[in-house]
């Protein structure tokens, strides 16, 4: 097997053309999309790095994270149609997810006839449009057919990831509506050198990067 | 002749021309040719020792011609000059028809070394020929099947490789025509070729020194977000911790205090104490950095002795870059007497340690000998641009005291990636990673 000394790998990562303000770019990337505003601010302020999307827009994305993590799913609705109404508007599915996400959250707190009001009133319309969308709202009514509906074999519908996964792919939709990833590229590039170096195993030895810190040093 | 797929037997613009260059559509093949070139040896002619006899080849190696002569109807094949490197992650070529010759008996695509140069491609194990009389896809047998169109004179015909999806298929016209095959993995050094077999027969090959008339770019990007797709997919379920710890070492490397103060409250990754005591560190460089802008050596002195001692007697290369400047700024301010003696003194025991030193005082001290130092050949020397060299020297050589790394982890990890992808590429470790660009990454926002 090939082996790459160190000092000539040292000389490979010299000639790297990447500059301080493309790393620069990375980190208000990352700041950005995982909405650390205050943090992105001050990092523009001091390090001169303009971010590509207005910094305002990441208290919002916050805010409607929160309201729909914390169950107010309304809440989250009106901050998203205040921001865009478009995005709710030009997407059907996922505003068919978030009335779901408001049906279980009446459904968790035993508000029985307000949610089998808000599933006819609401939901059953949006159903009747889609074989998919109604039997989601079946899956999700049928919740109720259990005493304890944490037995019921849907119960994952009442787990804190659907909370999460609502939460994301709307996140991710406000990012697509402001031409944004919805994904930072910093945790990319890890993937990326373990994707790489794993194949370049297989044909040289070098000096690898094992340990990528998880804490601080 | 078995069947034709509408509107893919249109003639090209020229038909009737006989170069490659003529008959080419104006797109251009930017992306594709941009990754390839001086990365490889590539394909870039057919071999004209390793034909049969039965063919000639002209003299820049692209045009090939069957002879007429006894042993009519004997197929003879040619291969390229260059096997089709695995990690090129696709290939793409094109021939012409120039003349169908007798019966139009033309077959191209790829075979590996040991293929008979009496055979047409395909019909011998490791090769994949499409074949201009019928139509035919033969895969290494001598009885082929229905694949495509027929082509016959001023037809443009492609063969493209991917090496990611161990996938081939043809194109006629710019037309692509389909999967001809899935299983091109393990074969080693695939070639390009093209076999004749009747007189008159003649093409002429595109190995990418022209525009091409089907559309490779669109092609190559598609695979490319195949690549990052795939990529993204991969997970050690470590990296969003990671990236968190990374941004803030990288953000206290380059004295970011304010954002790090910010970034390191809302992400509650490092303690108080910790977080203070890297603040003030970032402090105590930053204001050592600013004295040494102004020109400042004393104070830099001083400072460093008090916060970071035993740090100059340890870096003695560091110590010398102070005196030096020291000296230089000596000269732009201080009566000449006094620059002189601090040099004898302080400086000229140096040049008795290494030659580099020795040469360096040389070029300084040269500055003593000008009434008017700006105006001297060394007067390089002087200019702020040497206060900024030792500053980052010395903001390295400190981080490196600390225990810290001289290039942030982050700053590592964006170039170990694109030298391993490099790596990849040079050492045919995978089909990959040709796609794969971590500058652009960075740069492009749709990726």
């Amino acid at each position: 097997m090939k082996s790459i000394s160190k000092e000539e790998w040292e000389k490979k990562l010299a000639t790297v053309d990447i500059s301080k303000s493309e790393l620069n770019k990375l980190v208000m990337n990352y700041l950005v999309i995982e909405g650390y505003q205050q943090a992105a601010e001050k990092f523009q302020e001091e390090s001169g790095t303009v971010s590509m999307v207005d910094l305002n827009s990441i208290a919002d994305r916050m805010a409607i994270r929160s309201a729909i993590q914390s169950g107010d799913v309304e809440k989250g609705i009106e901050i998203v149609n205040d921001l865009n109404p478009e995005i709710l508007d030009t997407n059907p599915q996922l505003f068919f997810h978030l009335q779901q996400q408001k049906l279980i959250e009446l459904i968790r707190k035993g508000m029985i006839n307000e949610a089998l009001q808000f599933a006819q009133e609401e939901l059953a319309p949006q159903g009747e449009e889609n074989n998919k969308f109604l039997e989601e709202l079946e899956r999700t009514i049928s919740l109720l057919a259990f005493e304890d509906i944490n037995k019921s074999p849907l119960s994952s519908l009442l787990e804190h990831s659907q909370r999460q996964k609502t939460a994301s792919s709307l996140n991710s939709a406000i990012l697509a509506s402001q031409s944004q990833d919805k994904d930072p590229k910093l945790p990319t590039i890890l993937k990326l050198l373990h994707w790489a170096q794993s194949q370049l195993d297989t044909k040289c030895t070098y000096p690898k990067i094992v340990n990528i810190p998880t804490n601080f040093q | 002749m078995e069947f034709e797929i509408s509107g893919s037997n249109t003639s090209p613009t020229a038909a009737t021309t006989t170069t490659a260059t003529s008959i080419a559509s104006p797109l251009t093949s930017n992306i594709y040719n941009g990754h390839f070139r001086n990365k490889f040896e590539l394909p870039t002619q057919w071999n004209s020792k390793d034909k049969c006899t039965h063919l000639d080849i002209s003299p820049n190696g692209l045009k090939v011609s069957y002879k007429t002569s006894k042993t009519d109807n004997e197929a003879g094949l040619v291969r390229a000059n260059n096997p089709i490197p695995p990690s090129c992650g696709m290939f793409y070529f094109e021939i012409t028809v120039i003349s169908k010759g007798r019966d139009g008996y033309i077959g191209v695509g790829v075979c590996t070394s040991n293929m008979p140069l009496t055979r047409l491609p395909g019909w011998e194990k490791n090769s994949y020929g499409y074949h201009g009389d019928d139509g035919h896809l033969f895969k290494g047998s001598g009885s082929g099947r229905f694949y495509g169109p027929t082509y016959t004179t001023g037809d443009t015909v492609g063969c493209c490789i991917n090496f990611v999806q161990n996938t081939l298929f043809f194109t006629k016209n710019g037309v692509p025509l389909g999967e001809a095959a899935n299983d091109i993995k393990n074969l080693p050094n695939l070639y390009p070729c093209i076999g004749l077999r009747t007189p008159g027969e003649s093409i002429t090959v595109n190995f990418g020194q022209n525009p091409f008339s089907f559309d490779i770019d669109q092609f190559f990007k598609e695979e490319k977000l195949r690549v990052y797709k795939t990529m993204k997919a991969t997970t050690t379920g470590d990296e969003d911790v990671s990236a968190t710890h990374l941004v803030l070492a990288y953000l206290m490397h380059h004295g970011y205090s304010e954002t790090v103060k910010l970034f390191a409250e809302s992400t509650g990754i490092i303690s108080k104490e910790t977080l203070n005591s890297q603040l003030d560190d970032i402090k105590n460089r930053q204001r050592i950095s600013a004295l040494l802008v102004q020109g400042d050596i004393d104070g830099v002195m001083s400072e460093l002795d008090k916060l970071y001692p035993s740090f100059l007697q340890k870096r003695k290369d560091i110590l010398f870059k102070l005196l030096s400047q020291k000296f230089i700024e000596m000269i732009k301010r201080s009566p000449i007497e006094e620059a002189m003696i601090f040099g004898q003194t302080q400086l000229s025991e140096f040049a008795e340690q290494s030659e580099e030193y020795a040469n360096i005082l040389k070029d300084i001290f040269l500055l003593i000998a000008y009434t008017e130092p700006l105006e001297c050949s060394n007067s390089y020397l002087l200019t702020s641009e040497r206060r900024e060299s030792i500053v980052n020297d010395l903001n390295c050589a400190l981080l490196i005291y600390c225990n810290r790394p001289a290039t942030p982890v982050l700053e590592k990890i964006v170039r170990q990636s694109q030298v391993v992808l490099d790596e990849v590429v040079a050492n045919n470790a995978g089909p990959a990673a040709i796609f794969v660009n971590v500058k652009e990454f960075i740069n492009v926002d749709d990726t």
